[in-house]
């Protein structure tokens, strides 16, 4: 019960969110996206890179491993590109934006709702979802896709670095294996599923943050959830998103 | 104010530059992925089958082993599939021509392959339609050929004969194992071993003696060369006996060399039988003799 209460409230935040976007080319808005696009997006980037060369370097030596067993780790090309595009990327991305992003905005948000600065917004009239949820949900929907396409780039690249050091596998040969079996199908997929995941992100903590309680005990439980609630449904949607097109 | 502003500058030269390196990194994967070059001109080829067995768009065109294309798209057609295939390269087939469609390995995927057919057949004419042989199911040849063993194996009575066959080996296997017959009794029997072991214990006990120079063999064989040296000096006096004799030196000698013996010994022969003759002739007359005057 109390689930689907929680979720119809972020849901018709969303909504609500979703509905102020026409007002995203105003001055001050603009100026609010583009700041949270550049919290989200390039200051996340060094953790993004270093998680997104190791996925690819792990996920070229586990397979190589097993695929030099029956002389075919030239193959890791397209395991590592395939998974990369179709899962691991957007999966990734999105858990590393919740953590580090999500976490950081449901703290935000649950401190101002605890020193009632939301409330003081809307006593002057200001949407809180115009003027906080807004900004923050376009920055991440875009920021998110493109965090993506970076993260798949620095896998592959790192998988062909493991490829050639580790295996024996020349540049070329791992890119045309990539290219050959990998479809743009894969890429845009996952691409999708980065954007559904800054949505799911942006609604879960900013939901969290306004549900915050009992001050900055309330504002630690609702950060903890944020980055809970947005692992599992990430994991969830992922899933759905990949049985609805692949299955 | 000044220093904010820079700072907004910054932040969005910043997002700005990272959005157009991320959104044409995209770009060139969507044309990698896609497969195509824009920059080089590409042939279409259609091709008409009647079923294609799981081909699908994206798959690659071979010709004599090398990648030359890709399918681009299949359309269901009221007498087949037309498959629309791209080539970077031009093709000229002849009238023997062969497109096919063939699997990439056991575990699935498919390719369209091209065989231009024999060069000293005359080329096919531009806009002529192509059309495909039906591919070849794995799955459905490997059945029929079961069936078609099994058929031959009942047939042809080899099942029976296997039957029969299986029944005589288990008939000799329990022979063996009662240990009748001679196969029987060298499995069973323990005669065999051990008189195979008596035999090794007596040809240890031989090369111990000839290693030890014990009896002629081992004398012949021990590193004293007494022996030797003896057979040496016999095989030396022959040799000389041999020359002598060669030589017509000495009685032996003479007598196989000199022909004049022989004609001595001939004569005297001869004489020998005329005087045995003669006195074969004159036995009657002696004995009567003899008789005649033994009476008085």
């Amino acid at each position: 019960m109390l689930i689907c209460r929680n979720s119809g409230r972020a849901l018709v935040m969303l909504f609500g969110a979703i509905a102020q976007v026409r007002y995203m080319f105003s001055r001050r808005n603009r100026d609010e996206v583009l700041y949270q696009m550049f919290v989200t997006g390039i200051k996340s980037l060094g953790v993004i890179t270093v998680v997104a060369m190791f996925t690819g370097m792990i996920l070229a030596l586990q397979t190589g491993l097993e695929l030099r067993r029956f002389g075919q780790e030239v193959n890791i090309g397209t395991a590592v590109t395939v998974v990369l595009l179709r899962e691991m990327g957007p999966f990734m991305t999105g858990l590393i934006i919740a953590a580090s992003v999500g976490s950081a905005i449901a703290a935000q948000m649950g401190t101002m709702v605890v020193s009632e600065e939301i409330a003081a917004l809307e006593v002057m009239s200001i949407n809180p979802l115009r003027f906080l949820v807004m900004p923050r949900l376009v920055a991440l929907v875009i920021m998110m896709p493109l965090l993506t396409i970076y993260t798949n780039i620095l896998g592959i690249i790192g998988g062909a670095i493991v490829g050639l050091t580790q295996l024996g596998v020349s540049f070329t040969a791992y890119f045309d294996n990539a290219a050959q079996y990998a479809h743009n199908k894969d890429l845009y997929v996952g691409l999708f599923k980065a954007m559904l995941f800054g949505f799911i992100i942006v609604t879960v903590a900013c939901h969290q943050g306004f549900s915050t309680k009992e001050g900055a005990v309330g504002v630690g439980q609702a950060t903890r959830r944020t980055v809970i609630i947005s692992f599992l449904t990430i994991l969830v949607v992922g899933y759905m998103i990949t049985r609805v097109f692949y299955a | 104010m000044k220093k904010s502003r820079f700072a907004d500058t910054s932040m969005e030269v910043t997002v700005g530059a990272f959005m157009f390196m991320v959104l044409l990194a995209l770009g060139l994967f969507t044309i990698v992925l896609s497969r195509q070059n824009f920059f080089k001109k590409t042939y279409p080829v259609d091709v008409l089958f009647e079923n294609v067995m799981g081909l699908r768009e994206g798959d690659n065109v071979y010709l004599r082993g090398v990648v030359i294309g890709r399918i681009k798209n299949l359309e269901v057609k009221p007498d087949g599939v037309k498959v629309h295939a791209v080539l970077e390269e031009p093709v000229v087939l002849h009238q023997d021509y062969r497109v096919e469609i063939l699997p990439t390995s056991v575990l699935g995927g498919k390719y369209l392959n091209i065989n231009i057919g024999s060069l000293s057949a005359p080329m096919l004419t531009t806009g002529e339609s192509l059309r495909g042989v039906p591919p070849a199911d794995l799955v459905t040849e490997a059945t029929q050929t079961i069936k078609d063993i099994r058929k031959a194996l009942d047939e042809g009575e080899v099942l029976s004969n296997l039957k029969i066959i299986m029944s005589n080996l288990k008939e000799v296997t329990s022979q063996l194992g009662d240990g009748k017959g001679t196969l029987g009794k060298l499995l069973m029997d323990d005669k065999v071993y051990n008189d195979l072991e008596q035999i090794t214990a007596n040809l240890k006990t031989m090369s111990q003696d000839l290693a030890a120079g014990k009896g002629t063999l081992g004398k012949l064989m021990s590193p004293d060369d007494t022996l030797y040296k003896d057979l040496a000096d016999a095989a030396a006096s022959i040799r000389k006996i041999t020359a002598t004799m060669e030589k017509g030196e000495g009685t032996l000698g003479k007598i196989m060399m000199d022909d004049e013996l022989y004609k001595d010994a001939k004569g005297l022969l001869n004489e020998a039988r005329a005087a045995i003759d003669d006195i074969r002739e004159a036995m009657p007359i002696t004995t009567f003799s003899s008789i005649f005057f033994g009476a008085f």
